[in-house]
């Protein structure tokens, strides 16, 4: 594994208790999957922590910064707390970073809740991002920012990390750390910088369900990022709830375009050990992929569990629906290029039938 | 009550069960609609955990304040499986066995609900609170004081 060079030393203070064991034990594996190579020292020297002024131990010192570790039912959040607090400074190495934008409705808290879990999953780290798109005055050309909104949200944000930060069940550190960022600006350019500065492995972004779904990826901030990301984008619909990656549909056209894409959808799959099932959006003008589909899934996953089928285009919508209701689908795939299978979206007389699909989140993958 | 009968004398026969792929607002409506403490995780009867209501409970963790947490809460609750907040590896009873071997068992630990397993499959569920009923049931309960 690559490691970063960093010489400064991470103190754990403490009395060598299974406590003190536990926060130094944590670090070392968080920093080494971070592929950070900081030193972490224990120091049982309770004199010396005196005479620095140090009122509590456990505690850790990085950069002259002290964290106290709580005792009892505040150990564990106070441990994930100094944890993140240390990797965040190096944005957190090489911990794959998942990009969640929220504006605090219910559709984009659904969206974070099922990214967080999706992320635990995973074992990437969860970013929280808010960008406050400031009400502008034009007196001089220059826009003012409402401080006071600006603190609210930014306040509305702090307390939604918080909640989920919280919920790691019986395994403290399994679940996902969460970090967040307040950003000013326009929202699809914040977004977009934010997933190039994190180097995010993917976004996830709620949309509305039903009816208002298909029109809704289209809306700017959707598109602007679907079409833009560099990484896969998950669209996670209202009220779909997470349950695990056991079946992923990926909507197939034709080979050279799919196969670009193929590396991201085996990556996720493979992460969850999903089976694939390839659905072929079939228009008749050119024959039937599939089976070079399968193959080149196969070198690349070759325990993949591969599943194909065919839909008519004359009404593709039913015929996806169909397919995910009797299969039990958990998402469905597709790249930013099918041009056809949008058009198809776009059409109203199908957005009902599509209903049943758009509970499922959808995972644009790009080329 | 004989406490030297058979749990299944007293044990409450098919529970409510979920799947550990069922939500925990799954559970809540459980709890909130029919008034019991535990429900046993299965798959076709067969037990791989339990939730009570404490475990739901330290979910929740406590009460809410206003109508926004309420709508976060009720996400959580959908975005997170019974599976997370079960406990695994939980003693069992036959249904064969003596209700007084039930009560050793809860004077000793700290759990109120024992899953009743025969042959591999759930078939009860025995609790505190079942024996508390079958107690009070005895004529001693009400005999009066001299």
């Amino acid at each position: 594994m690559k490691h970063m060079q960093n010489t400064t030393e991470i103190k754990v203070l403490g009395t060598g208790t299974s406590k003190h064991q536990m926060i130094t034990s944590v670090l070392k594996e968080y920093l080494n999957k971070a592929g950070l190579s900081i030193p972490v020292n224990d120091y049982t020297d309770i004199d010396s922590f005196l005479k620095d002024g140090i009122e509590s131990v456990p505690a850790v010192i990085y950069k002259d910064q002290v964290y106290n570790i709580g005792r009892n039912g505040s150990f564990n959040k106070s441990l994930r707390k100094v944890v993140s607090a240390i990797l965040k400074d190096s944005n957190f190495g090489l911990i794959e970073k998942i990009v969640i934008p929220v504006d605090f409705s219910d559709i984009s808290t659904n969206a974070f809740a099922y990214g967080h879990r999706l992320a635990t999953d995973l074992g990437a780290i969860t970013k929280a991002i808010h960008v406050f798109f400031p009400s502008a005055r034009e007196v001089t050309e220059a826009a003012t920012v409402d401080i006071d909104v600006a603190k609210l949200k930014e306040s509305y944000l702090e307390d939604l990390v918080a909640t989920f930060d919280s919920d790691w069940g019986s395994d403290l550190m399994r679940v996902s750390l969460i970090d967040s960022e307040f950003r000013t600006g326009f929202p699809g350019d914040e977004i977009l910088d934010s997933i190039e500065a994190n180097d995010a492995s993917l976004t996830i972004m709620g949309t509305t369900g039903q009816t208002g779904f298909i029109r809704k990826w289209f809306g700017s901030v959707s598109t602007k990022v679907m079409n833009e990301s560099p990484s896969p984008v998950l669209l996670v619909p209202e009220g779909a709830s997470y349950k695990g990656i056991y079946k992923i549909a990926y909507a197939y056209e034709d080979i050279e375009q799919d196969k670009a894409v193929l590396g991201d959808l085996v990556s996720i799959a493979e992460k969850f050990g999903a089976e694939i099932h390839l659905i072929h959006v079939e228009d008749g003008s050119t024959p039937d992929p599939g089976y070079y589909i399968t193959e080149l899934i196969s070198q690349l996953y070759p325990t993949a569990l591969i599943t194909t089928a065919s839909i008519k285009s004359d009404d593709i919508a039913q015929g996806i629906s169909d397919y995910c209701i009797n299969h039990n689908m958990d998402l469905i795939s597709l790249s930013t290029h099918k041009k056809k299978f949008f058009e198809h979206l776009y059409d109203d007389n199908i957005s009902e039938k599509m209903a049943v699909v758009s509970k499922l989140p959808l995972l644009i993958l790009k080329k | 009550m004989n406490l030297l009968g058979p749990i299944s004398e007293i044990m409450t026969k098919a529970p409510f069960t979920l799947t550990p792929s069922a939500t925990i607002g799954d559970a809540a409506k459980i709890f909130d609609k029919h008034k019991v403490h535990h429900i046993p995780i299965a798959i076709d009867n067969t037990l791989l955990g339990i939730v009570s209501m404490s475990d739901y409970l330290f979910f929740r963790r406590g009460f809410l304040d206003d109508r926004d947490d309420e709508k976060i809460e009720n996400i959580r609750m959908n975005n997170y499986e019974v599976s997370y907040i079960m406990t695994k590896g939980i003693a069992t009873m036959n249904s064969d066995e003596r209700i007084n071997i039930a009560l050793e068992i809860f004077k000793e630990n700290l759990f109120h609900a024992i899953p009743v397993v025969d042959k591999g499959e759930l078939v009860g569920i025995i609790t505190t609170h079942d024996i508390i009923i079958n107690l009070a049931k005895d004529n001693e309960a009400y005999a009066e004081y001299d």
